[in-house]
């Protein structure tokens, strides 16, 4: 992004190409600030019109500009020599008001678009005008990498004395407004913007203005471009940061902190009121120590990432909700070690062939466990005991696919069998009455009521045979 | 809207200046949240709060951009006068030193800010009366010396903090009511409230009701 004020001296403006659309010839100006550059086409009467207004109002000498010429005005000579007309005009225009820099001007060269002063100064007239209501009726807001670079950096430079005069473009009211969000949007972007160099997700931004967010959703955008996370420890409730190549939680809950060394973390850092974490579609291989900065973490959703394992989280005492689908879980031991008083877990498109881990999760209501490699009806032996347990799923294992899969795993749950939402289905009359059937042939078979206080191994190594 | 966080006429900008370390971005904490930040770190170049107050029946928006007091950042923290309309200018009662420099922050004021700037003058850390380097008295003078309103607070207990941010608020509706105060000057540091599109604040001229077109 450039910063003109800044680079006053360093900038040109030049007419280097002409194009023809429509039977219409547009000049394409050159601006470069630094080494920041992007291009606007304008036609010979966009110019015109931009003279008019700098004439009059800018002190620009009438007589600069190329004259109109009516008949013969699309020979490519002509254009040519025009071309390099527009060129010293723009030139010679730039140098006189490079000081000023009116706004008319300014928009003629899109800088409004792609520089740091000029684009706060149309946002700022933006928020004073709409902020007030976009905050009361906006669900979320959304703010380009670009326009939270911008912000970010004029915090550091003094007022550019091209500022309006206006207290309209003030760059108050653009604090005002962040001062005040409380849900916030930032998408980002490899994509070069617009006809400029300017690549979005190379641009660095803090999130300091931002005194009372709740909610934070990041989406491609890469840690990196975040410096600082200013008071969000404090406020922020719900957090999403997804597609970003995160590869462990602590590129974002430990960004602006240089050590990342869990015995140099003091409390400070704790994600006070955090209790909605979502990293949906990243990288992430483990679940890692930065975790126990969330001490309030209640839904944390780890979907599409590289999970194999699940570490010790037993100290989120608040934790109930856990979406770990589209990892690569296959083995899933002890963890009512790992995991306490949870909800709800979704491990839906694993890997996962055994449930023994889950047997002990007594709080535990719903399981999700679709689209897994569960082949053993008597697996739902490890699970049919938890008390709580309503909602299962077991589609797309192959399981799903043997005769009677449905009767035979409610059978399991003996009286509990009316209360199970087995895929999304409550038992018909039909097949409780069967899986009664079955539950009487089982008793009869190991002589013994009911199955579920039988060990269950002699079952388990018949079937492995 | 008759209430709420978007119901005001007026927008007031402030900056609060001053010394390092004598609790400038704490005062604005107070008031902004009515907490005292016992671990405030240093403020990097400027810092922003909001509140809304009322002033004789007004409600007033009050920006107020707090400004690093360390030396370095004085280019950055100069360009924040420019357009204020209320200048909090604060010392540290316990240390002689904040109150030595206020005539060079008065200077920058007057010479930044326009004359009809509010400038008011706080003597912070009231509560450390024990520890006390500047009497009252003493800073009184000054400030009547000097035109400017004075009272001594105290960020921590919370101390006319208050009254502070208000009296200000107070002068300038004051100076607007007097026609002191042109609000469509370009850096008086007053705004109207933007009007909300399809529901102009100012009212259609009643003119219009008399004519027969």
């Amino acid at each position: 992004m450039s910063s003109f004020v800044n680079h006053r001296e360093d900038s040109t403006v030049t007419v280097e190409e002409t194009s023809t659309k429509d039977n219409v010839t547009y000049y394409k100006i050159t601006v470069k600030v630094g080494s920041v550059r992007w291009t606007v086409l304008h036609r010979y009467n966009d110019f015109v019109e931009l003279h008019e207004k700098l004439v009059s109002d800018h002190g620009v000498a009438k007589e600069l500009l190329p004259p109109k010429k009516v008949i013969r005005n699309k020979t490519p000579k002509f254009v040519e020599q025009r071309r390099e007309a527009l060129s010293e005009y723009l030139k010679n225009v730039f140098n006189y008001l490079k000081l000023t820099m009116p706004s008319e001007f300014a928009h003629f060269l899109d800088f409004h678009l792609y520089d740091i002063f000029f684009l706060l100064q149309d946002l700022a007239k933006t928020l004073f005008l709409e902020g007030d209501k976009l905050l009361e009726c906006e669900k979320s807001h959304n703010f380009t990498p670009l326009e939270l670079h911008a912000i970010s950096e004029r915090l550091k430079i003094a007022c550019p004395m091209t500022e309006k005069q206006d207290q309209m473009y003030d760059f108050s009211h653009i604090l005002d407004f962040c001062s005040q969000l409380r849900a916030l949007n930032i998408e980002g972007s490899y994509e070069k913007l617009g006809t400029s160099n300017i690549v979005p997700n190379d641009l660095r931004f803090d999130l300091i203005p931002f005194k009372s967010l709740l909610d934070l959703k990041i989406l491609g955008v890469p840690m990196a471009c975040i410096q600082s996370v200013g008071g969000l420890r404090d406020t922020l409730v719900s957090l999403s940061v997804s597609t970003a190549s995160v590869v462990s939680l602590n590129e974002f809950l430990l960004v602006d902190i240089l050590h990342k060394d869990p015995s140099s973390i003091a409390d400070t850092v704790k994600w006070k009121k955090l209790s909605v974490i979502n990293f949906a579609s990243n990288n992430i291989d483990n679940v890692d120590w930065a975790i126990k900065l969330v001490p309030r973490l209640q839904h944390l959703s780890l979907s599409s990432n590289k999970l194999k394992e699940l570490c010790d989280i037993s100290c989120l005492h608040d934790l109930r909700v856990l979406n770990l689908s589209m990892n690569s879980f296959s083995v899933c031991e002890n963890w009512h070690a790992k995991i306490g008083n949870i909800v709800r877990i979704d491990l839906s498109q694993n890997r996962v062939e055994s449930l023994q881990g889950f047997s002990r999760l007594y709080s535990l209501e719903s399981l999700d466990l679709s689209c897994n490699v569960i082949t053993d009806v008597e697996e739902v032996q490890h699970i049919c005991k938890l008390p709580c347990l309503e909602y299962l799923w077991l589609t797309a294992n192959p399981v799903a696919s043997s005769i009677d899969y449905r009767v035979k795993v409610l059978e399991q749950f003996n009286a509990r069998m009316t209360e199970l939402c087995l895929d999304n289905e409550k038992a018909s009359e039909k097949e409780l009455d069967t899986a009664r059937v079955l539950q009487a042939l089982r008793v009869v078979k190991e002589g013994k009521t009911p199955s579920f206080l039988q060990n269950n191994n002699t079952s388990h190594s018949f079937n492995k045979s | 809207m008759t209430s709420g966080p978007y119901n005001y006429s007026y927008i007031f900008k402030y900056i609060i200046i001053g010394d390092m370390g004598v609790g400038k971005s704490c005062l604005l904490h107070q008031f902004t949240d009515k907490k005292f930040m016992a671990d405030c770190p240093h403020t990097i170049g400027v810092e922003f709060g909001t509140r809304i107050i009322e002033v004789a029946g007004q409600k007033i928006k009050l920006q107020i951009w707090d400004t690093a007091g360390q030396e370095r950042f004085r280019a950055v923290t100069r360009s924040y006068y420019r357009g204020a309309a209320g200048a909090l200018m604060v010392y540290d009662i316990t240390r002689r030193s904040t109150y030595n420099h206020l005539s060079s922050w008065l200077t920058d004021t007057r010479n930044l800010t326009n004359p009809s700037t509010v400038i008011f003058l706080i003597g912070n850390k009231s509560d450390l009366d024990g520890q006390r380097d500047v009497t009252y008295e003493e800073a009184k003078q000054f400030a009547d010396e000097n035109g400017l309103m004075f009272v001594e607070a105290s960020a921590k207990t919370g101390q006319n903090v208050e009254e502070a941010f208000l009296e200000t608020a107070k002068k300038i509706y004051q100076s607007i009511q007097d026609g002191r105060l042109d609000l469509n000057a370009a850096e008086s540091g007053v705004q109207h409230k933007p009007a909300s599109p399809g529901r102009p604040l100012a009212a259609p001229p009643a003119a219009r009701d008399n004519c027969a077109c």
